[in-house]
């Protein structure tokens, strides 16, 4: 949608209005090793978050998972508001007593949440999916 | 470009992205900048009904730098000086994420009208 | 107005205690000027002549041509008529910064411009015994002498400032050559930081350390200090979101080479750091950074 814009010329001022675009958010979970991988779609939405919350309350009660992977890799940008999203997130699962690790996460991301003085002593990073399942296999040894 | 769903802010987040690329920003000028747009936008979206981005391409001598205005009609913020402080209390959320806005631009300026609306324009040189 | 110029015009106030001027010492000094503005030119002309011979060649490189020592005579007129007023107060304050800056502009130097100062408080001293009965000359003397010297202090002060400005760009422009990211280990990382730690360089350490990170899958990041000028609050809060960043990502950070004298003065600062890890010298950064690599890969146990 966005090619359809006329973006190549450096206008000096754009002004565009644009219809209400369709938002799409789809949960994907993957399974491995009784580990939940979550992609994060990139842009993340709150209504991505919606339904992620109410699918992993259903799968935590169902399935035995002992932790869960958010991977963030693939998101570009993030504001304390989706922060605070992922934090949702991991209330939820911490209250059901299963650990989450968030993967992947971008420079920029880091970055801004940084600057945004995010409060994040709750949150565990990994530096790729791979390495949060380290984590969480090490957490399953102690 | 008028904002009025969450879709429209992932748009616009989006779009500011693609002018600050074509102008030549480095990624994580880029990713400064979006940053600071995307919580803008949300603003706009959780408090008033509507707003209006508009994005320009400044330049100034040697350097290229984007602008960013982000309007709306909405409640307006009643003590600015107050919502620029940094949040430091326990369990409080962040609020506006001005202060942290701020950091992430080079030029940021702030008005507001309690029942009017707010207008913030941010500038991100390359 | 340069904010670096107003430091000597905030503390404008100190001047007159430091150097024991009163307000009888202006009144006197604007009750002399009062005789003493028509006959103003027979002190500039004279000290334009002693400054030729004194500046020698510099004097052709400040006063290129005639039109340009006609105006700066004219400057020169304008400011000792107010000097001649009497009156320490922020216009008056103003212009002095604004003659600071002129003369730092045109390169001239510290010591000229005061023998100039002093070359003037001996004409007008010699006005003095003309112009003032004997009474009050000495006293008269006495207070326009306080004055010059509590001004060529405020003046050179201006100067300073500017040389510490000129110095610091001239710093920065070489420790802008930015140091490298080294792997000093398979997912260990570090940069040394040298020089002055502005939110600008601060913000190019952060990205490159972040973007470092992210390529080179770096579990332990160490930043090393030791090369800082100066470790205020300031810097503090880089370091303390540097690291909070690098967090978030899953990196480890330890900030290295913290002196013992920085290590007080965050202690007397009162800054917080919190969780961050800290220091003082390398090898207990890298002795801490193989300890983690141990935890999180038992393989590479050393």
């Amino acid at each position: 949608m966005l090619c359809a814009l006329p973006l190549t010329a450096l206008a000096r001022s754009i002004r565009l209005h644009i219809d209400e675009a369709q938002g799409e958010h789809r949960v994907v979970l993957q399974k491995f090793n009784e580990v939940l991988i979550v992609p994060l779609p990139d842009p993340v939405s709150d209504g991505f978050f919606k339904d992620l919350n109410t699918r992993l309350l259903a799968f935590l009660r169902l399935d035995n998972v002992r932790g869960i992977v958010l991977d963030l890799s693939s998101v570009e940008v993030m504001d304390h508001h989706d922060f605070e999203q992922i934090n949702r997130v991991w209330q939820t699962t911490h209250l059901m007593g299963t650990p989450l690790v968030l993967a992947g996460l971008k420079p920029g991301v880091a970055a801004a949440w940084s600057l945004l003085n995010v409060k994040d002593h709750w949150a565990t990073g990994a530096l790729s999916v791979e390495s949060a399942m380290e984590i969480l296999a090490g957490n399953q040894a102690r | 470009m008028r904002i009025l769903s969450p879709q429209d802010a992932s748009l616009a987040v989006l779009i500011v992205k693609d002018i600050a690329h074509a102008a030549g920003l480095g990624g994580l000028k880029i990713s400064a900048l979006t940053t600071a747009v995307s919580e803008l936008t949300t603003n706009v979206v959780k408090y008033a009904e509507h707003g209006l981005l508009t994005v320009q391409v400044l330049e100034r001598k040697q350097l290229r730098g984007i602008e960013v205005i982000v309007e709306d009609r909405g409640p307006g913020i009643a003590n600015i000086p107050l919502a620029m402080e940094d949040h430091v209390s326990t369990g409080g959320t962040l609020g506006l994420g001005l202060p942290g806005t701020k950091r992430m631009v080079d030029e940021f300026e702030i008005q507001s009208t309690l029942g009017s609306g707010t207008s913030v324009r941010i500038v991100k040189w390359s | 107005m340069d904010f670096h110029l107003l430091r000597p015009f905030m503390h404008h106030n100190e001047f007159p205690a430091l150097f024991e001027l009163q307000d009888t010492d202006l009144e006197r000094i604007a009750q002399f000027g009062h005789v003493m503005a028509p006959h103003i030119d027979e002190v500039i002309e004279p000290l334009y002549d002693f400054l030729k011979i004194a500046l020698g060649q510099d004097f052709n490189l400040n006063f290129p041509d005639e039109k340009a020592l006609k105006r700066a005579k004219s400057l020169s007129r304008h400011a000792w008529l107010e000097f001649l007023n009497g009156r320490w107060d922020d216009d008056y304050i103003k212009s002095r910064v604004r003659i600071g800056e002129v003369h730092a502009q045109l390169q001239i130097e510290p010591r000229h411009y005061m023998a100039a100062m002093d070359k003037v408080s001996d004409l007008l001293a010699a006005f003095v015994n003309r112009l003032v009965e004997p009474a009050k000359a000495t006293a008269t003397q006495e207070s326009l002498r306080r004055l010059a010297r509590m001004e060529s202090a405020f003046v050179v002060d201006i100067y300073a400032s500017r040389t510490t400005d000129i110095i610091t760009k001239q710093s920065r422009a070489l420790t802008d050559m930015s140091t490298p990211i080294t792997a000093l280990w398979d997912g260990i990382l570090m940069l040394p930081v040298v020089g002055i730690v502005d939110s600008r360089r601060a913000q190019d350490i952060m990205q490159r350390m972040l973007e470092q990170i992210s390529e080179k899958r770096a579990t332990v990041f160490i930043l090393d200090i030791s090369g800082v000028a100066v470790v205020d609050t300031a810097v503090a809060n880089h370091l303390i979101r540097m690291t909070k960043a690098a967090r978030l990502m899953g990196s480890y950070t330890i900030v290295s080479g913290l002196s013992p004298s920085v290590a007080q003065t965050i202690v007397e600062l009162g800054i917080e750091v919190g969780e961050m890890r800290t220091t003082g010298n390398l090898q207990d950064a890298l002795r801490i950074a193989f300890d983690r690599i141990g935890k999180e890969h038992p393989i590479a146990h050393r």
